[in-house]
């Protein structure tokens, strides 16, 4: 059985401003599957809390189905397009974000997609993987939706989560930017083991207590993160 | 029956008897210890992260990185004794600021004599507590200087991926005297070395004015003149407002220009410490 849970919370930075946490999530269940998007605003854009929002309803429009009915690259397009006409004004950099979507079907097939910072951790078939790469600049460089044209920015993957604790996880940089990179797997195991003991809504809570609590010293970003899992049983 | 009584009653009767699920809040449910006390040790670990094995100890870093002149034409008009002076003040003002939304790092790089080398190695400005005095002597070998530049923020062990993108500050009197303009171009066409912030101060006459302005990039920053030591003192601290204003904004990636206000030859007010 195919499990969830999600959490997203503002980062310290934005509420000290009183300003919108910039993350957007969408987790979704049916039929006994699950869709998870997380997209991050760009701090610079100042309507970028719309197109994070904006990204991930259409996300789960087009994505769920799309990654396994079509190409990577046509259900990738379809998207951008479906996101370019649902903004509000014609200046899409106005509210660039990033986009990670991961669709999961009841027997286990995984799709997932990435464009920008943050970070995709799963295990498949107990084989523990990394989709992002590395980053090449600093902080908060990113390509992202509304500014990057090139499907090549894109990273995509497919698998089935066929064992217990198989899952998938996607984090903004909020997160991702502050772990170690030597101990992704030990983080991934950790949340999924939590996540796997608890209600989604008791994960949820977990979850955010746990990025409110954040430990690296000065964090400012909003955090947000998910993960669909098979669980043990 | 007292109301204390008839509390004590529906615990005895209805919680202690079964788990009760989501109501770990309630004050009945909480085994031992008053309620309060309950509450208090609950705010406690709702702060402490379970999570910490796994994230890094230390602030995301912006690192600020100066090329400064050592060469022998620096120890004429007190030119090296004021920017020591500015050194110093940049640091102190650097350490008092760094702790907001970045940590700020200096890291000092000289050229002097024959070579180019690194007087302070990067390191949090509020761990530094002393910038030992530059010693000016030799010929200005910028070319090597830019080398050094180019390896330290090309180092990912040195500047992670995670650091605020850094600043680079060249402050010169004088033509270089070695290879200097392929070192320029890799440093400024480097993958990270083209993302730096770089300023620029020509102190003197003498100074390669059109070689310091290949270095900058900041077009709301042009490279800044010295005429006289205490310029030195003003460009050090617009160089230091810049930074820290970006290590308190929301966003500190975004670069903010150089701000030279007039400050006048005696600043400070007139009190008695």
């Amino acid at each position: 059985m195919i499990h969830a849970t999600a959490a997203t919370v503002i980062g310290p930075s934005h509420e000290a401003q009183g300003g919108p946490n910039q993350d957007a999530l969408r987790l979704r269940g049916s039929q006994g599957g699950w869709f998870l998007a997380v997209a991050d605003g760009l701090g610079s854009r100042p309507l970028s809390h719309v197109g994070s929002r904006l990204a991930v309803r259409v996300a789960e429009k087009c994505l769920r189905q799309g990654l396994f009915e079509r190409s990577p690259r046509d259900a990738i397009q379809d998207f951008y397009r479906a996101w370019l006409t649902a903004l509000p004004s014609n200046d899409p950099s106005s509210m660039a974000t990033t986009i990670l979507a991961a669709s999961v079907r009841e027997d286990g097939r995984c799709s997932i997609v990435q464009l920008g910072d943050g970070l995709v951790l799963y295990r498949a078939g107990g084989d523990f993987g990394v989709l992002t790469g590395d980053r090449a600049g600093f902080a908060n460089e990113t390509a992202a939706l509304g500014v990057t044209r090139s499907f090549g920015a894109w990273q995509h993957t497919s698998f089935v989560l066929s064992q217990p604790r198989d899952g998938v996880m996607l984090m903004t940089d909020g997160l991702a930017d502050d772990l170690v990179p030597e101990r992704l797997d030990g983080f991934f195991d950790r949340l999924i083991g939590v996540a796997a003991k608890r209600s989604r809504r008791n994960g949820k809570r977990w979850l955010a207590r746990q990025l409110r609590a954040w430990p690296t010293p000065l964090h400012a970003d909003d955090k947000t993160v998910g993960l669909i899992f098979r669980a043990d049983r | 029956m007292g109301f204390a009584k008839y509390q004590e009653d529906n615990f005895s009767r209805y919680y202690a008897a079964s788990i009760v699920r989501g109501r770990e809040h309630d004050p009945f449910v909480a085994k031992g210890g008053s309620a309060e006390e309950t509450r208090d040790t609950k705010k406690m670990e709702d702060k402490a992260s379970k999570l910490k094995d796994f994230t890094v100890a230390e602030a995301r870093p912006l690192p600020v990185i100066v090329m400064a002149d050592v060469s022998g034409s620096m120890t004429v008009d007190g030119k090296i004794e004021a920017l020591n002076l500015a050194l110093k003040d940049m640091v102190a003002g650097f350490a008092a600021e760094s702790r907001l939304r970045a940590e700020i790092q200096v890291g000092l790089i000289t050229f002097g004599g024959e070579r180019a080398r690194v007087h302070l190695p990067l390191a949090p400005a509020h761990k530094i507590s002393e910038v030992s005095p530059l010693r000016a002597d030799g010929r200005t070998p910028m070319g090597a200087a830019f080398e050094e530049a180019r390896k330290l923020i090309e180092d990912k062990d040195m500047i992670p991926s995670r650091a605020y993108r850094p600043v680079l500050v060249l402050v010169s009197d004088g033509l270089p005297t070695d290879d200097w303009e392929q070192p320029l171009d890799g440093l400024c066409k480097s993958e990270r070395g083209q993302k730096a912030t770089r300023f620029a101060m020509a102190i003197g006459a003498d100074a390669d004015v059109e070689m310091l302005r290949r270095f900058a990039n900041d077009p709301e920053s042009p490279v800044f003149k010295a005429h006289e030591a205490r310029d030195i003192h003003r460009f050090f601290r617009a160089v230091t407002m810049s930074v820290t204003s970006r290590s308190r904004s929301t966003a500190p990636n975004s670069s903010a220009p150089l701000v030279l206000a007039d400050i006048p030859e005696d600043d400070d007010l007139d009190l008695d410490f």
